[in-house]
């Protein structure tokens, strides 16, 4: 078995941001960690917008980043502290937009280990030296500086190692030009064997440890250790100098404390008035920002609330800023935006408004200043970038009855909770909707002049008149327009000399005016037609072709005439190349299911150049589309598009000079004839295909893309632009007229949301009434009635309006769960029906079940378990309810105790299996309490996670232990174990993929396949005989142990895992989502070929696409167990991002030219949608 | 007699070098202390996990992983008496 791993939605969360000027001295960028993805984003000031600059895969982990600049330089390096073991300089190259190694140095192992450095960095402010540590006992120190040639030279590393210290938090300090010094919030935990150590006693002393980098003497030394609060967790280095006091902020919860040399001050933040007077507040992320006379810190604390601390006269000063939601890293720009970094859910872009105010300022350490969290006042919010962030479950099924299947995907947490639906295409956002009169057979979008961007008219023709619409502020139907209204129209452009072109069944006129119009009749019938600003050309009916040009004195010319001698069904003339007269290709379509490229040269006009021949020969071809397309205006590629009546689109490579054809690929697009046509995406052509589904090819950011759009099928649709929308669409759907634009492009999925009260923890589909049943449940928060009662006092103590979903809900302390279950309609996106549970129950498991004796009624259990606490793990009373679910609506028939907690449930042959703490049962139900009918005799390690049950095989899973294949035997009513794992893996999810085998995702990021030997089938077929062998068991195990037959680190923690198919006819594929918001597939390889190919692939890229960390591509997808039948599609898909040459020399190597490469990368990639 | 001696200043020197190594005399609680503070490292490392602790625990990521650190003072409780 091979699979091929393709990322399909990259992960949304972000790990943390940073602010720096990377390209060039005045831009504004961020760099952006994903954890294994970092971008840069780039602020367009004058639009208030973020464009995303640089996105790279680096397959290794980002642990830590921070900006350097070098004494006297203007731009920022960008620093990294990965898993790699190395300590990496980037820089942005301005002009092409891409990271490069400045410099790599190794200093350790790689992996995330506690003694090697790189969880922390710390910069000098100076730009002289960096520190780089690790989480105990290792600390380096970097002097950076420049060679001649000023180029970044590094020295050998300077040790500040102390054993047995744990490090909390570091920073450089501002110390202007004097030796540089890094401040240090370490804990000694002292050695085992001395009775008053931390380690032994638990009592502890957090310092504040300053290290100072003696750049005389080389080397550094611990130079004061100052005890600090025990609850200190962040070191906010200050500006020193002129810039600000100097000095560095230590973030204690409750306590800011400015500490410079023997001085310190410390302030208390504002309080939030709901908040428990035991609980402390801690400060999760800050940011800065520093301008001539400015200087401010914004500080968030982990319910959200933002703190201003600023220096004025009187000294330090911390004011309540506003209310977002928290971050897990925030940063200011120079031009006055904030990006805040969610860390679940959506993230935002906010611009500074609003004024100076005295409210809920602290300037001491005694009194605690109340405030009640408003609405933004001094935020104003621009846009949201969308995030799946935390993905706790996802199901694929067709529940709305579209033909291809929606994922959902329980996403967020707590008051940011939602339900996303998920269909694959762009996003469409509608600008206009308009009835018709009859059925259009044609639009076109009319341009005002040759050279404007801007359409003036919109043509639609209908059989036997045609309307002009007037493109304005509003859509307004003209007659006066010049254009013949009273036939219909088979084609329309602008020309060159700006007159317009109208062609219809029987005449062509070219429009100067109204008054003036130019009028020819051909000899013929005009069946086809096509034009760009300076050639027209014609069909008529038989198969006579002609083409005009239009002269250098504004005349349209005949040229030449062709009797093609067959009909000809489409035709497409390419727009006039950058710097060229004419356009040198005519595209005809014919009768003979062929498409013939024709010369326009001035010489041999209207020779044939080449022949496509369409792959069926039954089929014909229904629209033709000649589009330059590329990555930048510099490598522009012509390229034929055909779409035939049987759904299909070809996209052939043309050659510019000879007008050859070569690399034909293949996509099938929908049910009906493909029509297809011409659009601008960002400045470039690209394509739109019309079938079943509405598609358009573009290019984004250095990929090709070919999307569905979520929007209806459209009849007809051309490009359109307005003063409104620059690139948007046009087009009629039935006796409708739409114009819409594009949301995001690069989109995967677009999604609509359900928003949901708790943390979302699983999900069923109700099979039949086709809704789905959600559990959410929340610790440490307070249940809805509760909240209800807090929000009354909120609004007794201020008016304004109070938003649960920014400002979170007050934490409740450990062991309070707040949690309901509830049914969402998929179609309509509501919430049918939600039952709250009380009493301080939680729900941890959910199936939707029939059971024996009540075949009619559609049964939901739910298990529930009462004062739940995670660490360590207890509770006072756990139950299984059982509910019937009537029409959306839960009812509860009765409640069964059970003594241990239950995780996992799932129905079997009508009754139930139930994993009950260690112990696996079988229940039937009863009229008052479920029934147990069963238990397996060997128990589980620690306790039964997820159950999957396929024919008369029980897949169940220990939390900690993996999969342990168990068997159910009616005649003596036991459950046998027979085969495990010998791998203790702690499972978060798994599937079953066919009899013998179960792919799973674990918590420590890795996916695997296992299989059972198949002995195990022959020992199935007489359980009586070998009940005893099974019972002894082998090695204190299960007699059989699960063969390992595919593994990968995914590098991200998948937390649930479906066998599903996304597309019609499609390969069934294995789709996982993980907390990090990303959604990936696994997609079998089934062809010997094709598997050597992707593996020689793989080979070659791992030499020439080395990843940006310097981690080893290999070593990184071996992170836990050795990489085994898995092929890393994300690592194959850098191809295309790698220079020409080294394209070709690959291909040499690999013995398949580029072109070949990127069509079987394609050919994969379409089998998933 | 030299090279028991080397062996035994080698086996110091890996010991000095690799935090967690442990010795013949490593008492279970010393091996759990330094499992315990291996995986609370790795979890911090790893920002996914983090993320999942943290969303099943209801609290941010700045707390799960302040708890982590803290933990890696005396990950597993005082050693026992004997």
């Amino acid at each position: 078995m091979f699979l091929y791993s393709l990322t399909l939605q990259p992960a949304g969360g972000i790990h943390k941001v940073l602010y720096g000027s990377f390209s060039s001295s005045k831009a504004q960028e961020i760099a952006v960690s994903r954890g294994k993805i970092l971008e840069i984003y780039r602020c367009n000031d004058q639009a208030s917008s973020l464009e995303i600059v640089h996105s790279t895969e680096l397959f290794g982990m980002i642990r830590s980043m921070c900006t350097f600049r070098m004494t006297g330089a203007n731009k920022d390096l960008l620093v990294i502290g990965s898993d790699s073991g190395k300590i990496v300089f980037l820089k942005l190259d301005p002009n092409t937009s891409k990271l490069e190694v400045v410099h790599m140095e190794t200093y350790g192992k790689s992996g995330c280990r506690r003694i090697v450095p790189g969880q922390y960095l710390a910069a000098d402010p100076k730009g002289r030296s960096l520190m780089v540590a690790a989480i105990e006992k290792q600390k380096f120190v970097y002097i950076l500086s420049r060679d001649n040639s000023s180029n970044l030279t590094i020295s050998s590393p300077l040790e500040a190692h102390k054993g047995r210290t744990i490090v909390f938090d570091i920073c450089g300090i501002d110390m202007g030009f004097e030796n540089p010094q890094f401040a240090c919030l370490e804990v000694d935990y002292g050695e085992s064997d001395n009775p008053s150590s931390s380690v032994v006693t638990g009592i502890y002393q957090k310092l504040l440890v300053f290290y100072e980098m003696d750049l005389g003497l080389n080397h550094v030394i611990r130079k004061i250790a100052q005890p600090i609060d025990n609850t200190a967790n962040l070191l906010i280095p200050v500006p020193g100098g002129t810039d600000g006091p100097g000095g560095v902020l230590v973030i204690c919860e409750n306590l800011i404390r400015h500490i410079k040399g023997q001085n310190e001050t410390s302030i208390t933040y504002p309080r939030r008035v709901d908040m428990a007077a035991n609980r402390g507040l801690l400060i999760s992320c800050y940011s800065f920002h520093k301008q001539k006379d400015v200087l401010l810190f914004l500080l968030q604390s982990e319910l959200g609330d933002l703190y201003k601390v600023s220096f004025d006269s009187g000294g330090l000063k911390v004011q309540y800023f506003d209310t977002i939601f928290p971050c897990v890293s925030i940063c200011i720009l120079k031009s006055g935006y904030l990006f805040a970094a969610a860390e679940f859910g959506n993230h935002a872009f906010y611009r500074f408004v609003g004024e100076d105010d005295d409210t809920y300022v602290s300037t001491n350490s005694t009194d605690i200043v109340y405030f009640a969290p408003r609405k933004l006042t001094n935020l104003h919010e621009i846009f949201i970038i969308e995030s799946l962030c935390a993905i706790t479950d996802l199901k694929v099924q067709d529940l709305c009855n579209e033909g291809l299947p929606q994922i959902y995907a329980l996403s967020g947490k707590s008051t940011r909770s939602s339900l996303r639906i998920l269909r694959h295409g762009l996003g469409v956002s509608e600008m206009a909707v308009a009835n018709l009169p009859a059925k259009p057979n044609g639009i076109w979008s009319i341009k005002g002049t040759s050279t404007s961007n801007i359409d003036k008219y919109i043509l639609i023709s209908f059989s036997g008149h045609t309307l002009v619409l007037s493109v304005g502020e509003m859509l307004s139907e003209i007659s006066d327009s010049g254009f013949d209204n009273n036939s219909d129209t088979i084609h329309a452009g602008t020309l060159a000399n700006n007159c317009f072109l109208q062609i219809c069944q029987n005449s062509i006129r070219v429009i100067a005016s109204k008054d003036k119009v130019e009028k020819w009749e051909p000899p013929g019938r005009i069946s086809r037609a096509t034009s760009n600003e300076k050639q027209v050309a014609i069909t008529l009916a038989g198969g006579i072709l002609m083409y005009f040009e239009l002269d250098p004195s504004g005349k349209l010319k005949e040229v030449e005439k062709r009797e093609m001698e067959q009909e000809v069904l489409c035709i497409h003339l390419s727009s006039i190349p950058q710097g060229r007269v004419r356009s040198r290709f005519l595209a005809v379509g014919l009768y003979d299911s062929t498409v013939k490229i024709l010369s326009l040269d001035p010489e041999g006009c209207l020779t044939r150049l080449s022949t496509q021949a369409l792959p069926s020969p039954g089929c014909q071809p229904k629209s033709v589309c000649l589009l330059e397309m590329g990555h930048s205006p510099q490598d522009l590629q012509l390229f034929l598009h055909v779409g035939l009546d049987n759904g299909l689109v070809l996209r052939t490579i043309i050659d510019s000079i000879t007008g050859q054809l070569s690399d034909t690929r293949s996509r099938y697009i929908g049910s009906k004839p493909v029509k297809l046509s011409r659009a601008l995406v960002i400045g470039s052509e690209s394509l739109i295909a019309l079938s079943s589904r509405t598609w358009v090819a573009y290019n984004y950011l250095g990929k090709h893309y070919f999307t569905p759009l979520s929007y209806e099928a459209m009849d007809y649709a051309t490009a359109f632009s307005s003063d409104h929308c620059s690139e948007g669409f046009v087009g009629v759907a039935d006796k409708t007229l739409r114009i819409f634009m594009v949301e995001k492009l690069g989109e995967v999925f677009n999604s609509s949301v359900v928003p949901l009260r708790y943390t979302p923890r699983k999900m069923e589909i109700n099979p039949d009434k086709k809704f789905l049943v959600i559990l959410e449940s929340e610790h440490n928060s307070f249940p809805q009635e509760q909240r209800e009662k807090f929000r009354t006092v909120f609004e007794a103590q201020e008016n304004d309006e109070k938003d649960e979903y920014k400002i979170g809900t007050p934490k409740a302390g450990e062991g309070i769960w707040a949690s309901c279950i509830r049914i969402v309609d998929p179609i309509k996106c509501e919430t049918l029906s939600l039952f709250d549970l009380t009493n301080n129950e939680n729900a941890v498991s959910l199936c939707i079940c029939t059971f024996t004796g009540y075949e009619t009624d559609m049964f939901a259990v739910v298990g529930t378990v009462k004062d739940m606490n995670l660490n360590p793990r207890s509770h006072s009373a756990a139950y299984l309810n059982v509910f019937k679910i009537i029409e959306g609506r839960l009812e509860l028939m009765h409640k069964t105790s059970v003594e241990d907690i239950p995780l996992a449930l799932c129905p079997f042959y009508g009754k139930l299996l139930v994993g009950v703490g260690k112990f696996l049962r079988l229940y039937e139900l009863g009229k008052k309490k479920l029934l147990k009918k069963s238990e397996n005799k060997t128990t589980f390690p620690s306790l039964i996670s997820s159950i999957k049950v396929d024919d008369q095989r029980i897949f169940a899973c220990d939390i900690g232990e993996s999969v342990s294949v168990l068997r159910y035997r009616q005649e003596d009513n036991q459950i046998y174990c027979f085969a495990d794992d010998v791998v203790s893996r702690w499972l978060s999810n798994f599937t079953i993929l066919d009899h013998d085998t179960v792919a799973a995702v674990d918590k420590f990021e890795n996916f695997f396949v296992l299989r059972l030997p198949a002995a195990c089938e022959e020992d199935e077929k007489d359980i009586a005989s070998v009940k005893y062998k099974w019972e002894a068991g082998f090695l204190n195990a299960a007699y059989y142990k699960m063969e390992h037959i595919a593994h990968f680190y995914i590098g991200d923690l998948a937390t649930s895992l479906q066998k599903c198919c996304l597309s019609e006819g499609g390969p069934e594929i294995l789709l996982y989502g993980t907390t990090m918001g990303a959604i990936g597939a696994l997609v079998p390889i089934t062809k010997k070929e094709e598997v050597e190919f992707f593996i020689h692939l793989e080979m070659y890229l791992r030499q020439e696409a080395r990843p940006l960390l310097g981690r080893d591509h290999m070593a990184f997808r071996s992170f836990s167990l050795p990489v085994k039948n898995v092929i890393d599609g994300d690592l194959c898909e850098q191809y295309s991002f790698l220079s020409y040459n080294t394209q070709r020399t690959l291909s040499e190597q690999l013995g398949h030219s580029p072109n070949e490469i990127f069509k079987r990368l394609e050919e994969v990639k379409n089998r998933i949608f | 007699m030299s090279d028991r001696w080397n062996a035994q200043a080698q086996l110091e020197h890996l010991q000095q070098k690799y935090v967690g190594a442990g010795n013949a005399d490593t008492s279970k609680w010393e091996w759990g202390c330094s499992i315990k503070r291996d995986s609370y490292a790795s979890h911090i490392g790893h920002h996914p996990r983090l993320l999942f602790m943290s969303l099943v625990e209801n609290e941010s990521i700045a707390r799960t992983k302040l708890q982590f650190l803290t933990k890696m003072i005396q990950p597993c409780g005082p050693p026992d008496n004997n």
